[in-house]
């Protein structure tokens, strides 16, 4: 119990920094921010720009600022767009969303398919299996997302014309579920690929470990049925540190997709932070930032715990 | 005739001459090894087989597929693939050494102040490390890039002091069970100080182990000013870079009729990563014969 409170409550200070860090990345930024809204066509007068420096709070002094920006973060409000006015929040609402359906279903294929493979051949050592899919996993990981999606738009859509070259509907059809999963069959293969090449090589490595260990010659010299041994003693201990490798991968997951998205125009929470970052849209690149790390931070946080659960000798030290 | 025990040569190998003795047996490292030397070279030769200028606009000749003139062709403005290619590699190489160079000095300072101090310069280091983790390098470098205009030179930089994390934690681990080594006591009675001890006794021993995070550093950082230059906000034209040629893929006319422009940048990204996660593999087995992941 002590390990979990010190856990979650090692992350508070973590918190408080990456908020600090947000800010103070975007506030220090050179030339004023105003500026996104000097525009020579419609005539931005200098009282303009004042109302809008009182309006977004610019004229207290910086500690002052980020103690009023931490009060409506923490309420949930992150401000309004410089871009076109739209609340932060629902924009990101919106966008995560859509993140979360590619992410989610690349992870999940990633784990199902990557550990699977894993298994398969970390139980089948120097087979033609093993060669085959060791080989490719070394491609899989060399293989960053942008590449993959370059060859996956090319080959896939381009040229064979199986899928869509992006978006997240056909245009002109009603929504339905076929029609935004057959949308994101090549995203979330591009984003998976990388995932899935580590889950596949980590969890064969781990099934090779455990099948060296003494207490698996025991058990096999005492006559249990290799089906036994392998489920009962080395997937219990194999598959755990897979767990924090799944956990880990969150950070390239979330790279990822921001390539993915920005090549399948799949219009979710990365794609959102290029255009933002290009049009200086500040309160828009905050939002972003923070809904990124609290998500790391709550997958590090999850994926702890799950380990102490599964694990009991795990303490903290 | 009586049996003797033949003297035996003692083989007093140091750990480094192990290590390398394994090294050289692990096939996919050799590999590796000579796909990156050959990568190598055809980037250092590219004045000598390039044939053209990497800058030269050449306007009658744009968007030419590959012919005897232009191996790899032209692209929309009539540039040489081939040379362009080479060259880019230069530059895409050179930023993943420079950047890997920054963190990994920013790394091992961190890593052993924090290792070998312990107490509050441990713990604000390491919650510090937390917190530059907490962000995706791309995320994060992607915003600062807002601060600085567009240059090699800040791509290396930004990439550098970004990248630090991971061999900060590494050196941290190292340093932590170094420090209360025999040596170290040994060292400290004859009257060593701290600076004296980290430099002279601790270090050399972490070296080993760093090498090859080292190697998987180049290639992160390989892989980010690619990443970085394919979204716009790399390496500014016309110098070329495997990553910001990939990035006339993000049209569609090229992707689609051009293909001679977008793939030998991304054959070779993937060349040199695969050979380098090779070494990498290679240098970690040999280090640590434990970790023998075939």
């Amino acid at each position: 119990m002590q390990y979990f409170l010190r856990r979650v409550l090692i992350n508070i200070p973590v918190l408080f920094l990456v908020t600090l860090v947000i800010y103070l990345l975007i506030n220090l930024a050179p030339g004023d921010p105003v500026d996104f809204f000097v525009n020579e066509e419609i005539g931005i007068t200098k009282e303009d720009l004042d109302f809008v420096r009182e309006r977004y709070g610019l004229d207290d002094p910086l500690p002052v600022r980020y103690v009023k920006w931490l009060g409506q973060v923490a309420q949930g409000d992150l401000g309004f767009r410089f871009k076109n006015g739209d609340d932060v929040a629902e924009v990101l609402a919106v966008r995560m969303r859509r993140t979360f359906l590619l992410m989610g279903t690349a992870l999940a294929i990633g784990i199902v398919v990557g550990i699977t493979l894993g298994i398969f051949i970390g139980l089948r050592q120097y087979s033609i299996w093993d060669f085959t899919f060791t080989g490719l996993s070394f491609v899989g990981i060399s293989m960053p997302a942008f590449i993959a999606g370059i060859f996956g738009l090319y080959v896939f859509s381009v040229k064979l014309g199986w899928f869509p070259s992006g978006g997240m509907r056909t245009i002109g059809k009603p929504e339905s579920l076929f029609d935004l999963l057959y949308h994101l069959v090549l995203p979330a293969g591009t984003l998976a690929i990388f995932n899935l090449a580590t889950f596949l090589r980590y969890t064969r490595f781990s099934i090779l470990e455990v099948r060296g260990e003494d207490y698996v010659r025991t058990a096999n010299a005492k006559g249990l049925k290799p089906p036994v041994v392998t489920w009962r003693h080395v997937f219990r201990n194999a598959l755990l540190p897979v767990v924090t490798v799944v956990g880990l991968s969150l950070p390239t997951l979330v790279a990822g997709a921001l390539f993915t998205e920005t090549i399948y125009s799949w219009p979710g929470m990365g794609a959102l932070l290029v255009d933002a970052v290009a049009a200086r849209d500040y309160p828009m690149v905050m939002g972003i930032m923070l809904v990124t790390a609290l998500v790391v931070l709550t997958a590090n946080l999850i994926t702890d715990l799950a380990y102490a659960v599964a694990d009991p000798r795990i303490r903290y030290t | 005739m009586s049996i003797e025990a033949r003297p035996r040569r003692v083989h007093s190998q140091s750990p480094t001459a192990q290590a390398w003795r394994r090294f050289r047996r692990h096939p996919l490292a050799l590999a590796g090894l000579v796909l990156f030397g050959i990568v190598l070279l055809a980037t250092v030769a590219a004045p000598l087989i390039g044939r053209y200028d990497y800058a030269e606009l050449n306007l009658p000749d744009k968007f030419q597929s590959p012919s005897l003139a232009h191996f790899l062709g032209t692209d929309r403005v009539g540039r040489d693939i081939w040379s362009r290619t080479l060259y880019g590699g230069r530059v895409s190489l050179a930023v993943g050494f420079a950047a890997a160079s920054i963190s990994t000095v920013i790394g091992v300072i961190l890593g052993s102040v924090s290792g070998y101090y312990r107490g509050m310069t441990d713990q604000i280091i390491m919650r510090f490390t937390d917190v530059v983790m907490t962000f995706p390098r791309v995320v994060i470098i992607l915003t600062a890039a807002i601060y600085l205009g567009q240059s090699i030179a800040s791509v290396i930089f930004l990439i550098g002091i970004f990248s630090w994390p991971g061999i900060t934690r590494l050196v941290r681990g190292q340093v932590l069970s170094l420090r209360e080594q025999q040596f170290v006591l040994a060292s400290r009675s004859l009257g060593s100080g701290n600076r004296r001890i980290i430099v002279t006794h601790v270090l050399p021993n972490v070296v080993a182990p760093l090498l090859a995070s080292i190697t998987f550093d180049v290639n992160g950082a390989i892989l980010l000013e690619a990443g970085l230059s394919f979204l716009g906000v790399g390496i500014p034209l016309p110098t070329p870079s495997w990553g910001n040629m990939l990035e006339s893929a993000r049209s569609l006319d090229v992707l689609q009729d051009g293909p001679w422009i977008w793939v030998p940048p991304a054959v070779m990204i993937l060349l040199t990563v695969l050979s380098i996660n090779f070494i990498g593999d290679g240098l970690r087995d040999a280090i640590d014969p434990r970790h023998q992941q075939g």
